[in-house]
């Protein structure tokens, strides 16, 4: 079998909680990232743990579609993965970490690894640059939402409740803090748990 | 005269705003990113941080709301209350006040 690799490093001037709570916050991949994903359906979340199904369009190749099923795994602090059985049948694991130093500055560290039996090693040169290209989009596409929550965080805006009534309270310098699953409304347009009955 | 406690934090021209029928901005002193709107020639201006996570509006004039670029949450401009799901929060609305051409917003600091 052969491992397929790319790693991508990127920093950001943002909390270690905006970048997670990018990583996890599952209801805008269908907006933000709407020309790549889709659809999406969670089956089962918790504070460690997603499990979904996601349509998406294949970079480059964009009259493919493909359906995978995503399985995230918060694995430490710093740590996530995602693994996934997608196009053709290829698994692959995806490891994201994020580690904040100095304070609201991170780097974001990507490594996928596909992993490639038979005639589907044919398919990594291909691969390589659709990799490459699904992620630069995706990350120049959550850019600016990251920017815009940690100023707004940093201006001591609650989710769900928006900035502070009072003046005075629209500075907030204390820890951030990303609580796993993030939170939705009942009538989510992601429908978590709908195909579990 | 204003009472007291309220302040004017300077927004955009008037002409601006007849020109372009909204005006985004961040406003340093006020902390708030705000948008003016020109609706039946009567300017309406909301805090255009969405509730949600903080997201950014999109304007849509003929429906008059406010659509969430991040998670196309909805909100009509006049009443600030959210018509695309059961969310019961509502935007938060500021007094506008011209004066020598310039629209500033007023809030009680």
């Amino acid at each position: 079998m052969k491992a397929l690799r790319r790693e991508f490093v990127r920093q950001v001037p943002v909390s270690a909680a905006v970048g997670w709570w990018n990583q996890w916050d599952h209801e805008h991949t269908l907006v933000v990232h709407g020309e790549s994903w889709l659809d999406g359906h969670l089956l089962h979340e918790d504070e460690r743990t997603c499990i979904a199904f996601v349509t998406i369009r294949v970079p480059i190749f964009s009259f493919l579609t493909s359906t995978a099923m995503n399985v995230n795994l918060k694995y430490d602090a710093d740590t996530m993965y995602t693994i996934n059985l997608g196009l053709f049948g290829i698994p692959s694991i995806t490891k994201i970490t994020i580690r904040e130093d100095p304070p609201d500055h991170i780097t974001h560290h990507t490594t996928y690894t596909f992993f490639l039996r038979g005639w589907r090693r044919l398919l990594a040169p291909l691969l390589s640059p659709m990799i490459a290209r699904w992620n630069a989009r995706v990350w120049q596409e959550d850019l600016p939402l990251k920017l815009r929550r940690q100023k707004m965080l940093r201006h001591g805006f609650r989710d769900f409740a928006g900035l502070p009534e009072k003046l005075a309270d629209r500075r907030y310098d204390g820890p951030l803090e990303c609580r796993l699953p993030i939170r939705r409304l009942p009538d989510s347009p992601i429908e978590t748990g709908r195909l579990l009955g | 005269m204003l009472p007291v406690a309220l302040q004017r934090f300077p927004l955009c021209r008037r002409d601006e705003l007849e020109r372009a029928r909204f005006v985004t901005r961040w406003l340093d002193d006020l902390r708030d990113e705000v948008t003016a709107v020109l609706l039946d020639d009567r300017v309406v201006v909301r805090s255009s941080v969405c509730p949600h996570f903080a997201g950014e509006f999109a304007v849509d004039l003929v429906r008059r709301t406010f659509r969430c670029k991040w998670h196309a949450w909805e909100f009509e401009i006049e009443s600030g209350r959210c018509v695309s799901n059961g969310f019961k929060g509502c935007l938060r609305r500021y007094e506008a006040d011209e004066r020598d051409g310039m629209i500033d917003v007023l809030y009680d600091v």
